[in-house]
Parts: structure tokens; C-alpha cells; sequence
């Protein structure tokens, strides 16, 4: 499914690309969870995230990941990445 | 089902796995004289080996897989040892952990003094436990990490566990597991020194050293953040000797490969040998080895 948000997306793609086509649900969404949804373990979370600070260029440090719940969801760590891109902390 | 949670191999439902099950008489076993706590532990170890047959069995087959030696008296030294390292596990003679009794030798201390930055202390399950606790005991300011069960279940560990800054990997928990990666992450960028164990029962393999009578199988979590972070790695064995615990910092692993598989076979190649040296020179504390930890 594509979502209209290209930054949702571009984490979507992140996350692809890490776990693999295979493990890529059709249907993701925002709400779609990261361990439950995508079958993430903790390893491809951390990988993921690290991901995301090369591509994006930002650096998602240990508190605003707990805070912000950046393992939650897609759409939660999209969040996250879009404010550290704002320059504004979540 | 997540990785995270996937169980290890040889799992024994309803085995003698540690100090939980002693958490009722822990308190009667810390009024009577230690040598005799140490020696019911030891023989209640050995006898659950016995009435647990699959126990006793596995450390049979695992004895009999070695080079040298006769089976039966290496299957039971291995029970015996379970037995003495669960005893230290449950701290049985120790008062306080800043006060750890038992003489403690380290070798290769001079290579964490030559240390600019962050580093992964990579420990294994063999031999004797809380290597990292000793570690602290002996002045080296080391993170513990880890599920760290044990150590709740014994409040003079708490200040320990406090001081250390342990961050915690909770079982089957990926969401959990990745914030503690991601926090051990940060302290390696920061600076600081982390005792990461190799292998255990959770995680993704990253790569096994085969061994006579089964693998040792190095999990994912540390590989991924010495690759991610790209510290140096330095091995830690640890045994006990007739003249007391000896640990062992060896020199780093070979610096990550951009290729993961390549890097993967660069640490197994490096740590190959150690392991076997270990194995062949302390068989019967490899009691993991012979009836692998679960999860």
C-alpha cells in the first residue's frame, strides 16, 4: 500500500529494505507496528533506526526514541525522524 | 514469532537452571557456614542431574564428544561445577558485591589502559558467572548489560546494578531489547566500556564455532553494535584456577568489515581459537556447552 505521506513512505522504504521484501506487510499504515507488524527484532529495530539517521542525516538519540516511542509504530518513528528534521524536538 | 523470543536449542521444561528455585532456602542457606551452603548446592545440583535423566544425559553425551578424558567423572565435575557457579551466583559467602571475597586475577588488564574510547568487553557463558560484577569489583568502570534476572532477585546487587548504569535486555521483548541496543549504542559512542555477552539463548545467529559435542553459537546484538559503532571488541574469558578466579581481556578482534558475512567469518576466525583453548584446558566448566541456557 502506498501512503500519501512520502516521508512515512521513505521510512517504509528504510524498513524494506532492511528486513527484507518478504517481511513487508501489503497493507502498512502509521499504525502499523514495527516488532508485531513488520517482525522486526530488536536487532533490525536498532539497524532501522540507524538507517534512518544516515539517510536523513540526523541523529536520534537514546531519550527522544524511549520518549517519542520511535519502536512503536511506523508512523511513530517517522514522527520522530520528521521532527529531528524540523529541528524541533517531539 | 520474533527472534527476540525464539527459544534455544535443547531445552529442558522444568530444569534446575539457577538461584530462583533456591529462593526460598536462600535465607537459611545464608546462616549456616558457607563451605556447607556451597556443598548442598553442589549436591543438589548433581542430584538433579541424576533425577533429571535428560540432564544428566546430555553431560554424558557432551564428555563423551571430547578428546581426553573418561566421560562419567567430566559428566559430573560438569554438575558439580553447575552446582559451584549457582552457589556464586547466589552470592552463598559473599556479604556485600563490593566486597567480593574470592582471589580475582586479571590478564591483559594493560589493554583496556590502552583504550582512546568506547569498547565492547565481549564475555561468554563459560566458566564461572558475574565476570562483569567482578570487573566493577576490581575497579574497571564497566556497564553491565543483560537480562540481569538473577541479580534482581538479590537486593545486594541492587547498588551494584545502580552504579554500573546496567541497561537491561529484557527477554522476548524486541521493543525493549532495541531500546537497551540503542542505549549500549550510545554509552560505546560516549566513551564507556560494555560487557556484552557473545551468545546466550536470544537473538539471531550471527555465526557458531563448532566444538566436539555441540556449537557455541555468537549471537547477533553485540556483532550488530561493534559493527554499528565500530569499538573496539576484546574478548573475556573467565575460569576458576586452584588459587582463585582468573579473567582474561584479550586482544581486539579484527577491526568490522564493510561486508557483514565477511566480518562475521573474520570474528569467527578470531575467536575460534580461543574457545577451543578454553574448552580444552576447562572442560568441566562449560556446563552451558554440555546443557545449553535457556531462555
Amino acid at each position: 500500500m502506498t501512503n500519501a505521506d512520502p516521508l512515512l513512505e521513505a521510512v517504509r522504504a528504510i524498513i524494506e529494505r532492511v528486513a527484507g521484501p518478504d517481511r513487508t506487510p501489503p497493507a502498512s499504515s502509521a499504525d502499523t507496528p514495527l516488532a508485531d507488524g513488520f517482525w522486526l527484532d530488536s536487532v533490525e529495530l536498532l539497524e532501522v533506526l540507524v538507517a534512518c539517521e544516515t539517510e536523513f542525516g540526523i541523529l536520534l538519540d537514546e531519550s527522544s526514541v524511549i520518549e517519542a516511542g520511535a519502536f512503536g509504530t511506523l508512523g511513530s518513528l517517522a514522527d520522530l525522524v520528521r521532527f529531528r528534521l524540523a529541528g524541533r524536538q517531539p | 514469532m520474533s527472534p527476540d523470543g525464539a527459544p534455544g536449542a535443547r531445552i529442558e521444561p522444568g530444569m534446575f537452571r539457577g538461584p530462583k528455585r533456591l529462593d526460598p532456602c536462600l535465607p537459611l542457606l545464608r546462616r549456616i557456614p558457607a563451605p556447607i551452603a556451597r556443598s548442598f548446592i553442589i549436591g543438589l545440583a548433581i542430584g538433579d542431574g541424576i533425577l533429571r535423566k535428560d540432564r544428566l544425559r546430555s553431560a554424558i553425551a557432551w564428555a563423551g564428544a571430547q578428546a581426553e578424558g573418561s566421560k562419567w567423572p567430566l559428566a559430573f565435575a560438569l554438575l558439580a561445577n553447575h552446582g559451584r557457579f549457582i552457589a556464586d551466583e547466589a552470592m552463598i559467602g559473599v556479604g556485600d558485591a563490593s566486597k567480593w571475597p574470592q582471589r580475582v586475577r586479571i590478564e591483559g588488564r594493560e589493554r583496556l589502559a590502552a583504550l582512546s574510547g568506547g569498547a565492547i568487553l565481549l564475555g561468554f557463558h563459560l566458566g564461572p558467572p558475574r565476570t562483569a560484577f567482578m570487573l566493577r569489583s576490581l575497579g574497571i568502570p564497566v556497564h553491565l548489560t543483560g537480562r540481569l534476572q538473577s541479580a534482581d532477585r538479590d537486593g545486594r546487587w541492587a547498588g551494584a546494578l545502580q552504579a554500573s548504569q546496567a541497561v537491561r535486555l529484557p527477554a522476548g521483548a524486541p521493543r525493549g531489547r532495541a531500546e537497551g541496543l540503542h542505549h549500549i549504542r550510545g554509552l560505546l559512542r560516549r566513551g564507556a566500556l560494555v560487557y556484552l555477552a557473545a551468545d546466550g539463548p536470544f537473538g539471531r545467529e550471527a555465526f557458531r564455532i563448532d566444538l566436539p559435542g555441540g556449537p557455541l553459537v555468537a549471537r547477533l546484538g553485540w556483532f550488530t553494535l561493534r559493527r554499528i559503532t565500530g569499538v573496539p571488541t576484546l574478548p573475556v574469558l573467565t575460569w576458576q584456577s586452584r588459587g582463585g578466579r582468573v579473567i582474561a581481556i584479550h586482544p581486539p578482534l579484527p577491526p568490522p568489515h564493510p561486508d557483514a558475512a565477511a566480518d562475521a567469518e573474520s570474528c569467527r576466525s578470531a575467536l575460534t581459537p580461543l574457545v577451543e583453548d578454553y574448552v580444552r584446558r576447562f572442560r568441566a566448566q562449560c556446563r552451558y556447552l554440555a546443557f545449553p541456557l535457556a531462555p
